[in-house]
């Protein structure tokens, strides 16, 4: 486990900020459109995943997994700005659950750290 | 070093590996997707042996009393015998009784072959001798004489046909299961719990409510029972009995088309009529259970209105096709 997971509380910070993070990104309307059709259950056990790499936890994701993941997305308009709205609803969800600045900002280091991946560059 | 039988195989595991890093290794395929014990895709079954503590957090306590480990995070210091998550779980079971029970729904009572143990609120799946097959909620509770099953006359439908016009008690049929996790667990039991079931969706929640009521649950319960008119209301006079005998449970009819005869019954979609009691869901135990688009659609519906993930227990009917199972509960809702 790293510093930054263990600082930020493990797998029982991933279970406090899943659920915020999930309904930023389905309440906002510059990324909802991505989540119309998926099943909720497998969402929510994706995002999970993603949270826990983020905070610095353990992940078997290559970059092969990101891109291929996403690229059914990227043929239908995935592009920086929604990578920057994850981004951006991650720090939030952050945030309403009292973490400090500095942590969230090494959050959004390792999660701007798979842009390149998840936009097939 | 610890070894492990699966699908036939004995497999030694090397210093360090899980379970699923030795299946890589031999070549027998299994799925997974994180690796790390959150997503789910490669749940087994241990069948024999003890599974250790952190091989099965955050799965489903239905799962775990069944078994279910992650096999990525499985390293057994012991011999174990492991199992698909839903292998091994055959039975046959004789038809006992079929009975109308409301408009174009059938009432099925089984008897089962040997033991089958379940918890209110799992499901099963109906096998006919010809190989025809179709899942089925339960709405019995594992004390009863007989497994019940509640089946809707669907237009072409081929086992809804059968059951309806051609199957007779006696006949003998398959069963595969208990399989899902639409359950009751005894936790905060003073909490709310909302039960909104569409249609034969009231079946699962017909065994979760009596089950949660045998278990101690004090907290209000309160069950929404939608269908397209009056007509589809079945099981009314039982649901009401249950409401006057437990001070705690309020039960609502709801309907697409009026008029109703009954003042009590609204006539409303099933998901405003939930919204209309509570606009907000947070702190609330919702299981949902019926059709398989409109459960979906609630699902996200209610989670958005505040529930949170892991408290959201659906079981979607979807037509001719076998549920998608929600895998864990807890930690990796």
């Amino acid at each position: 486990m790293t510093q930054l997971f263990e600082r930020l509380g493990g797998a029982p910070a991933v279970d406090a900020a899943v659920d915020l993070f999930y309904r930023r990104m389905l309440a906002d309307p510059r990324v909802a459109h991505f989540f119309e059709d998926t099943d909720m259950d497998a969402q929510i056990a994706k995002q999970r995943a993603f949270l826990t790499m983020a905070f610095g936890g353990p992940h078997s994701y290559t970059g092969r997994d990101m891109r291929a993941a996403h690229a059914p997305l990227v043929a239908r308009g995935l592009d920086d700005l929604h990578v920057d709205v994850v981004i951006e609803q991650l720090g939030a969800s952050l945030a309403e659950l009292g973490v400090d600045a500095a942590t969230i900002a090494e959050v959004a280091v390792i999660a701007e750290s798979v842009r390149a991946d998840v936009l097939g560059r | 070093m610890a070894s492990f039988g699966f699908r036939g195989t004995r497999i030694e595991l090397g210093p360090g590996e899980s379970a699923l890093d030795a299946l890589d290794r031999v070549g027998i395929p299994l799925k997974s997707g994180c690796r790390s014990g959150v997503c789910g895709a490669c749940i087994v079954r241990v069948t024999k042996g003890t599974v250790p503590a952190d091989a099965r957090r955050g799965i489903a306590p239905v799962l775990t009393a069944q078994g279910a480990a992650f096999a990525c995070c499985l390293r057994p210091t012991a011999d174990l015998e492991l199992d698909d998550l839903d292998g091994g779980l055959e039975h046959r079971a004789r038809i006992v009784a079929l009975e109308t029970i409301g408009q174009d729904v059938l009432r099925m009572r089984l008897a089962c072959e040997g033991n089958f143990d379940y918890t209110p609120g799992q499901y099963v799946v109906l096998q006919r001798d010809d190989g025809l097959e179709r899942s089925y909620s339960l709405a019995s509770l594992p004390g009863d004489a007989t497994l019940e099953l509640h089946v809707r006359r669907t237009i072409g439908g081929a086992m809804s046909s059968w059951l309806f016009d051609g199957a007779r008690p006696g006949d003998g049929v398959g069963l595969r299961g208990p399989l899902g996790t639409c359950c009751y667990t005894p936790e905060r039991q003073d909490g709310p719990l909302v039960l909104v079931g569409a249609g034969t969706g009231l079946a699962p929640l017909f065994g979760i409510l009596r089950d949660a009521l045998n278990r101690g649950h004090t907290g209000p319960i309160q069950l929404f029972h939608g269908a397209r008119d009056t007509n589809g209301l079945y099981y009314r006079a039982e649901l009401l009995a249950i409401a006057s005998a437990a001070s705690n449970v309020t039960v609502r009819g709801c309907v697409l088309e009026g008029p109703t005869p009954d003042p009590s019954v609204r006539v409303a979609p099933l998901g405003d009529a939930v919204a209309s009691v509570f606009p907000n869901l947070a702190g609330c135990r919702v299981f949902l259970c019926g059709d398989g688009s409109l459960v979906r659609s609630l699902k996200r519906r209610f989670f958005l209105a505040g529930a949170a993930s892991r408290d959201l227990l659906a079981d979607p009917f979807d037509a001719a096709a076998l549920p998608a199972r929600k895998i864990a509960a807890g930690p990796c809702n």
